[in-house]
């Protein structure tokens, strides 16, 4: 509750005029768009208790960025190719299901199928969300990412099980794994939290993935021959994969850092100078 | 991949060996006692089985035909271990239909999304279930590939139309199940037997959803078009006779509790039948007559 005649809080952030972020310019942080308490840049450490207390809507430990990597519409065009991706993955691993003879194999694509299917609908509920009104978008970013798919879920026969495994766990599912990793850190984790909430869960069974899928390949393929066939079919992928740029196309990843490096540091006459300055001003 | 399979096509390992599936028998407009029993000897094919079915003959009816079999009869332990491993077998190819679900239809620009996620939703159910009777089969002293597979399951219930798949494997397959588990939960709770019925009773409420789906897909799938609900319809009516399995599949009221397998009246309310579609269910089976 507020009462009239309180003074603004010290330290509250200033509207600045940021310029619109993109994958070409570096992120502005939130460091740097909110005015501080103190000159070196540091806020007033927030005390007290009650009325008293004249803290900002963020504990001081928190360190989320106010302003992302990419705008409305480019996270929309980004999550319509991740729903492409998760549509297709799901509906081959149910397909394959019934031409596997490996009754372990067999088990476990059908919950992976699911946790796709999942993954896919968690992004149709966040289309509407972010605007976007046709939440029954799922688009390929390119034809080379299309013909990708089109090869990953092409093995049919009974022994084509370890091309199957390969192309989802070595390959796809990595790549997944590490697009929405990518995503979850660049993408601003204040305004688009939902977006980084659904990450979390996706990334969760990702990594779960990823290690019962590597173990599957593993335990299944104790033949050299059946690792070259894994090798051959993962390299055969990995170069289509490579030639669409990514589920995202060539902005998948990438992008400038945003690291919030610390001032250049003062040494020599610079640093003789400012010390003079200081001494005088102290005097 | 290619889209849609035939019931041959379904992948298993060695162990499994499989039996004809008896179209004739199981499409028949009248079948005989001695049909049902031969027909049943078939599909379990285990020599054991026969013999206590041959025996059983002799005394008046072969359990599990005729007859509900308690769980303190000398046969308990071999008609569980059928019980068991059909189920298993029944769950697998329930799996593999979901899973051919969410993959065969993805050209289909007309049905929706939510399509895809409730199949692939239900391929995720089924490998519980999987898992779930693999586990009961060895509770009970089973192992897998001991009787043989019959695919008559996924032969009746894989239609190349969504919505008679969905009649097929959701509604009529399902709904088999749903009759199956209700039974196998009060044989476990005769039998105090803990882990047969509490697990059973998670997969069953599974199940009511599945039928559910199928109640709910067949309907928009067909309710602006009167000819293709004509044709579904058609198609469930084939199916429910088939999977009344010569009759075997029991009343309507449930007041023959003794009967081989009541229909689980309750579950069906609950996965959204009328009294008018039990009672569907109830008079698919054909006319079952003493020997000619």
């Amino acid at each position: 509750m507020t009462t009239k005649g309180t003074p603004p809080s010290k330290g509250a952030p200033k509207a600045t005029k940021g310029k619109k972020a993109s994958p070409r310019s570096p992120a502005p942080t939130t460091e740097t768009t909110a005015s501080n308490g103190t000159s070196d840049g540091r806020r007033d450490a927030v005390s007290g208790y009650g009325t008293a207390r004249r803290a900002q809507p963020f504990p001081y430990w928190d360190r989320r960025r106010l302003i992302g990597e990419w705008s409305v519409e480019e996270s929309v065009e980004r999550i319509v190719n991740y729903k492409y991706a998760e549509q297709h993955l799901s509906a081959a691993l149910g397909g394959w299901v019934a031409t596997i003879p490996e009754l372990d194999v067999k088990a476990m694509f059908g919950p992976h199928c699911y946790q796709h299917a999942w993954h896919a609908d968690l992004w149709r509920t966040r289309l509407p969300e972010l605007r976007e009104t046709r939440e029954d978008r799922a688009e390929p970013v390119n034809e080379a990412f299309e013909t990708f798919m089109a090869e990953l879920t092409s093995p049919g026969g009974p022994d084509e099980t370890i091309e199957k495994l390969v192309g989802v766990y070595r390959v796809l599912v990595p790549h997944l794994l590490a697009t929405y990793s990518f995503h979850q850190r660049v993408t601003s984790d204040i305004v688009d939290a939902p977006t980084v909430r659904i990450l979390k869960f996706m990334i969760d069974d990702d990594v779960e993935q990823l290690i019962t899928g590597e173990m599957m390949i593993q335990d299944l393929a104790r033949t050299t021959e059946l690792r070259e066939r894994a090798g051959k079919w993962q390299t055969h992928l990995d170069v289509l994969l490579v030639r669409s740029g990514g589920v995202a196309g060539e902005q998948t990843l990438g992008g400038h850092s945003a690291v919030v490096m610390p001032a250049k540091a003062v040494l020599g006459k610079a640093l003789r100078d400012k010390r003079g300055v200081a001494k005088v001003a102290a005097t | 991949m290619k889209k849609f399979m035939v019931p041959d096509e379904l992948q298993r390992d060695e162990r499994f060996t499989r039996t004809a599936v008896p179209l004739d028998f199981l499409m028949a407009e009248e079948v005989t006692v001695e049909q049902v029993e031969e027909t049943m000897m078939n599909l379990l094919g285990n020599d054991e089985v026969r013999k206590m079915m041959e025996d059983g003959q002799a005394t008046g009816g072969a359990p599990n035909v005729f007859r509900r079999v308690r769980p303190d009869e000398d046969d308990a332990p071999v008609f569980l271990k059928t019980q068991m491993h059909g189920i298993f077998i029944g769950e697998m190819q329930a799996l593999e239909a979901a899973g051919r679900s969410a993959w065969d239809f993805t050209d289909d620009d007309e049905l929706p999304w939510k399509f895809q996620l409730d199949m692939a939703r239900q391929c995720w159910d089924e490998t519980r279930h999987v898992e779930i009777y693999s586990a009961l089969l060895d509770h009970v002293g089973g192992e897998i590939g001991e009787f043989s597979e019959n695919l008559f399951l996924f032969e009746f219930g894989c239609s190349n139309d969504p919505a008679e798949r969905v009649v097929g494997v959701n509604r009529c397959l399902e709904g088999l199940a749903l009759d199956v588990f209700n039974d196998t939960i009060r044989f476990g709770k005769q039998a105090d037997d803990e882990a047969i019925w509490r697990s059973v009773d998670y997969v069953a409420a599974d199940e009511v959803t599945h039928v559910r789906f199928g109640q709910v897909w067949s309907k928009a799938l067909t309710e602006n078009d009167p000819d293709r609900r004509k044709k579904v319809v058609a198609f469930q009516r084939k199916v429910d006779r088939a999977f009344s399995l010569g009759g075997l599949r029991g009343s309507y009221d449930g007041a023959n509790t003794e009967q081989f397998l009541p229909l689980a009246i309750e579950f069906r309310k609950l996965a959204g039948f009328t009294d008018e579609d039990i009672a569907d269910v109830a008079g698919a089976g054909p006319k079952v007559v003493a020997s000619k």
